[in-house]
């Protein structure tokens, strides 16, 4: 995972002294929002510590609560990783359709044919209303007759 | 032995000042003194007075809470709902 330069998978490459376990990301590959993402999932379940080893690297050091569910640092260190590219994808989903995702609120709010007839119609109505009584002024029918 | 402080530094690129603050008030009840100081790249935050039980989780428990903050703010500038 830190190798950054092959562009290709690679297994996730951690060192842990024991009662912790650590491992560097690229932001080239995982941008500081995934980080985050991935984090903001894991401060409930470990200690998270985010630390700036090199330009465009993140270490991301984890460390099992004293109460934690993950006491297994191999399981702790693969399921963050596992977060984290969960995280890269859907940042990467979201910016490939941020586009249409924008075209598709803009059309909803500023260019609804169907809007626009239904106002038309009611319109037609209200002018109709309008000229049989010209003042609005509504006559009970029990005085009509 | 006990540490009597705790010396935590976070890069500025990765924890925001807010963040950090905001961990400071939340645990100012915690330790009798807690130390801000900013650098150019990193902020180093130092605990001290604290019971000594908690040495060993202060700050770590400091630090999540500094990095929660933190992302919580990062997504609030990213149109997030605020917590």
């Amino acid at each position: 995972m830190s190798d950054a330069d092959s562009g290709e998978l690679q297994e996730l490459t951690y060192a842990t002294d024991g009662t912790r376990v650590s491992f560097t990301v690229s932001e080239d590959l995982y941008p500081r929002d995934a980080v985050y993402g991935a984090a903001y999932l894991f401060v409930d379940r470990c200690f998270v510590y985010l630390s700036r080893p090199g330009d465009d690297q993140v270490e991301v050091r984890l460390k099992p609560k004293p109460d934690g569910a993950i006491q297994d640092l191999d399981v702790l260190a693969g399921e963050f990783a596992n977060e984290l590219l969960n995280q890269v994808i859907r940042i990467r989903v979201g910016e490939s359709t941020a586009q249409i995702r924008e075209y598709y609120m803009a059309k909803a709010f500023f260019a609804d044919a169907n809007q626009t007839s239904i106002d038309a119609l009611l319109a037609e109505l209200d002018q109709e209303e309008l000229e049989e009584d010209p003042l609005e002024i509504s006559v009970p029918w029990e005085e009509e007759g | 032995m006990s540490a009597t402080e705790i010396t935590l530094t976070f890069h500025k690129s990765l924890y925001q000042d807010a963040g950090i603050q905001a961990a400071v008030e939340a645990y100012a009840g915690h330790a009798e003194e807690i130390d801000v100081q900013a650098g150019d790249t990193e902020t180093t935050v130092t605990l001290r007075g604290f019971h000594p039980g908690y040495a060993d989780v202060l700050g770590d428990f400091f630090a999540n809470h500094a990095l929660f903050e933190t992302i919580v703010r990062a997504r609030e500038t990213l149109g997030g709902v605020p917590l």
